[in-house]
């Protein structure tokens, strides 16, 4: 019995390593080749030095899993160098665990679990190998009592698979089917992918063999093998079953076919063993050859049990009998075993539940946290989405601020330059406008102040009258900087009475007109009879047109100036126009004449101030003052356009 | 007010050419160097100055700098440029009165810098003294 237990485990643990491909452990290819030949020399001569260049050999390719198969390989070579069903002593004992111990701390820094739980099941065999039964329990439930600690699935699975061997090996099918049950809704239930791995067709070719011989459940379980087969391992062992279904069965030919393929498959060992044994003894019942069959139920009781069948299905009936006493016996031999089994199944068991239990709560509970948890980040997920979304859009407007207000800046920059430049200009030139009158001034009188006879009489005279002129010159542009000033202080008040036009324009021209240049005439043109009033500032209205007839007077060497005063020209207005036969304004200087210090020539005396002081004035009483650029006929045209309809409040400041 | 050596020399043979844009600053030069009876041209601009230079030289010129078209700077650009006016003497009479036009005035040629408004005192022992530099 103990020997099927071993044939069992062992096909187990090459079921972990299954399949006859190149390479299926996917480790390194030359690893792969030095591990085979460690496995070929596994308890014979030369292992050592084998297993030696596999571990060099897998330092040096830096694979993890090949160390760990070095280990395994140590293990299982002291193992097999003690021959079955002898006694062991406590230093072989010790070795063996000694070799576990380093096996499963290799693996679980490597992360092989597989081979971690590989190290109790190579154990477990040896101690069951060596008639040491409690002991091989003792490490089943170890290995259970670790699994349940950890809540490794794979751990739990690997125990499962063991109690199933256990009790199958026992002949108690209900506690082995009990355990197959519960391996299967680990695996269906696992998102371990190392238990995925696993196959499950073994399962059911195993719970086959718990059912009685010929029932229908046997070939419904193999049939569910079948379709749950995986790997070749999977379709050899699935087609050894229906070998042993098919001769119980009395279908020879498929019996022959399926043998076949098993006999040919050099794999078939890791299956059973005694395979060969068994078809040997299938093919001498079948050929009416009794005395051939060979009979040693300890080798695998299944088989035997089998094999026993399908005598009795053959008619010879001695030959079963025989074969089932030899059975019964085998398994009251291993009563005790059975006892100790069904203890330690119920502790198992117990831990077991209490850990499906605790793994499907745990479950619940992580898929509720899971839920929350991706509740929450999606929630955490959406508000940094909307935080960023708004942060970028204000970014983006705060650029777009940022960049209008760096244009008006640059802008503003431009303007202040252009004023400070046009400042400086009007600096310098105030200070020559300023000296030219003062060097007739200044000139003029120290010419009449030489002694007597140095000029006559006329001549003097001339002098003084340029002194005068020139005076009056200076106080006018001095006049003009106080206005702007003044201005600029917002010390200026409009007084509102009522202005007669034809009186005030009169009045201007006869302040403008000694700056006449010689040959040139000025005169008043009103485009209406009659006087008309209206309420206006009047010293205002003639300071504006006597600066517009003066910078005619400047500009004009020739021809004439008209002042006219017109109400049709801006309806609801009072215009008031001079317009001169001089050189006339650039279009585009339309407007920049107007800005402070600017000046068309420098050359022409003036502060470049009368017009901006003009339009400033104007805008205070509600009018306007511009270059009327309509006007084509040569000269210069300036209206002053006022409304007719003052303001009632008599002082605007 | 005339400097003692100055009063019993004959000027008539020296010539004197004055450059103003306005009239009347041409006109109280004239007027405050009568005494000396120079014989004086004048010239409204930096251009009629140049022409009145080529169609006869003259032994000094009393320069405006700030006119239209060419200025005074570059009239004594001109003139010192050319060997065959180089050496006549140029004294600036203007409003200009920053020291950067001074210097630039003195850097470009100039022989003596007057500041307008003119003092008659100074103009006067200007130009003896520029006179007496001339050999004639």
């Amino acid at each position: 019995m103990r020997k099927v237990l071993i044939i069992t485990l062992f096909a187990l643990s090459a079921a972990l390593g299954l399949a006859a491909q190149n390479n299926p452990y996917a480790i390194d290819d030359e690893c792969y080749r030095y591990f085979q030949e460690s496995e070929m020399l596994v308890g014979k001569d030369g292992f050592e030095e084998a297993s030696e260049a596999l571990m060099r050999s897998a330092i040096l390719h830096n694979d993890p899993k090949a160390q760990t198969l070095y280990y395994v390989g140590r293990l299982k070579d002291y193992i097999r160098r003690i021959p079955v069903n002898t006694l062991t002593t406590q230093e072989q004992d010790a070795e063996v665990e000694k070799r576990q111990k380093t096996l499963m701390s290799i693996a679980k820094k490597t992360g092989y679990k597989q081979y971690y739980y590989y190290a109790y099941e190579l154990v477990q065999n040896y101690y069951y190998n060596h008639l040491k039964p409690v002991r091989t329990l003792e490490i089943v439930q170890q290995m259970q009592a670790e699994a349940i600690e950890n809540k490794d699935e794979y751990g739990l699975w690997m125990g499962n698979r063991y109690m199933v061997a256990l009790y199958i090996s026992q002949n108690d099918y209900i506690n082995a089917q009990k355990w197959i049950a519960e391996a299967l809704r680990i695996y269906e239930d696992s998102q371990d992918p190392t238990v995925r791995r696993q196959s499950v067709c073994r399962l059911y070719c195993d719970l086959a063999d718990t059912y009685p011989v010929g029932s229908d459940s046997v070939r419904i379980n193999i049939n569910r093998a079948i379709r749950r087969s995986q790997v070749h391992l999977d379709t050899l062992r699935c087609r050894y079953h229906l070998a042993k279904l098919s001769a119980y069965e009395g279908k020879i030919d498929d019996y022959e076919r399926y043998r076949n393929y098993c006999l040919k498959d050099p794999l078939i060992s890791q299956i059973s063993r005694s395979a060969i044994e068994m078809f040997e003894n299938i093919d001498n019942i079948l050929k009416g050859r009794p005395d051939l069959v060979v009979l040693n139920p300890i080798e695998n009781p299944r088989e035997v049990k089998m094999v026993a069948a399908i005598a009795e299905a053959n008619g010879q009936v001695d030959l079963a009998l025989k074969m089932q006493k030899s059975l019964v016996g085998f398994t009251e031999s291993s009563l005790s075993i059975s006892n100790k089994s069904k203890l330690s199944e119920i502790d198992a068991r117990l831990g077991n539940n209490a850990l499906s239990a605790d793994l499907q709560e745990k479950s619940t509970k992580l898929a509720r946290v899971t839920r929350l948890v991706m509740f929450l980040i999606t929630f955490l997920l959406l508000g940094l989405v909307t935080i960023l979304t708004l942060h970028i859009r204000n970014l983006r407007r705060s650029k777009q601020r940022d960049e209008q207000r760096i244009v008006e800046l640059k802008e503003a920059n431009e303007r202040v330059m252009m004023a400070d430049a046009a400042k400086t200009r009007f600096v310098q030139n105030m200070s020559h406008e300023v000296r030219t009158p003062l060097n007739a001034i200044v000139g003029f009188s120290q010419l009449l102040s030489l002694p007597d006879g140095s000029f006559s009489a006329e001549e003097k005279d001339e002098f003084s009258a340029h002194i005068i002129n020139n005076t009056k010159m200076l106080t006018m542009l001095l006049d003009d900087i106080l206005n702007t000033s003044a201005m600029d202080n917002g010390n200026y008040s409009i007084v509102y009475e009522q202005g007669e036009c034809r009186y005030m324009c009169e009045a201007a021209i006869s302040s403008a007109e000694h700056r006449l240049q010689p040959g040139v005439s000025m005169r008043y043109e009103p485009a209406f009879e009659g006087p008309f009033s209206f309420r206006t500032d009047p010293r205002r209205v003639q300071q504006i047109i006597i600066n517009l007839l003066t910078n005619a007077c400047k500009h004009t060497t020739e021809g004439e100036i008209v002042l006219s005063c017109s109400l049709e020209e801006n309806p609801g207005e009072v215009s008031f126009s001079v317009t001169d036969t001089g050189p006339g304004v650039p279009a585009e200087q339309a407007e920049a004449i107007f800005d402070r210090f600017t000046k068309l020539n420098d050359f022409v005396q003036g502060t470049g101030l009368g017009l901006s002081i003009c339009r400033d004035i104007a805008s205070k009483m509600g009018g306007r003052v511009y270059l009327d650029t309509t006007y084509k006929r040569g000269g210069a045209r300036f209206v002053l356009a006022l409304p007719i309809d003052a303001p009632v409040d008599n002082k605007t400041n | 007010m005339i400097p003692i050596y100055a009063q019993e020399h004959d000027y008539s043979k020296y010539n004197v050419l004055a450059v103003d844009d306005i009239p009347l600053n041409l006109l109280l030069v004239q007027k405050m160097l009568t005494r000396f009876k120079f014989r004086i041209r004048t010239a409204g601009g930096g251009q009629q100055a140049l022409d009145a230079v080529a169609a006869e030289k003259p032994d000094l010129i009393l320069l405006d700098l700030m006119m239209p078209g060419i200025d005074g700077f570059e009239v004594i650009r001109r003139l010192r440029a050319d060997p065959a006016t180089a050496h006549i003497r140029i004294v600036i009479l203007s409003a200009l009165n920053s020291n950067e036009d001074i210097v630039k005035g003195f850097n470009v040629g100039a022989d003596d810098f007057i500041m307008k408004p003119i003092i008659m005192e100074k103009l006067l022992t200007c130009v003896v003294t520029q006179m007496q530099l001339v050999k004639k």
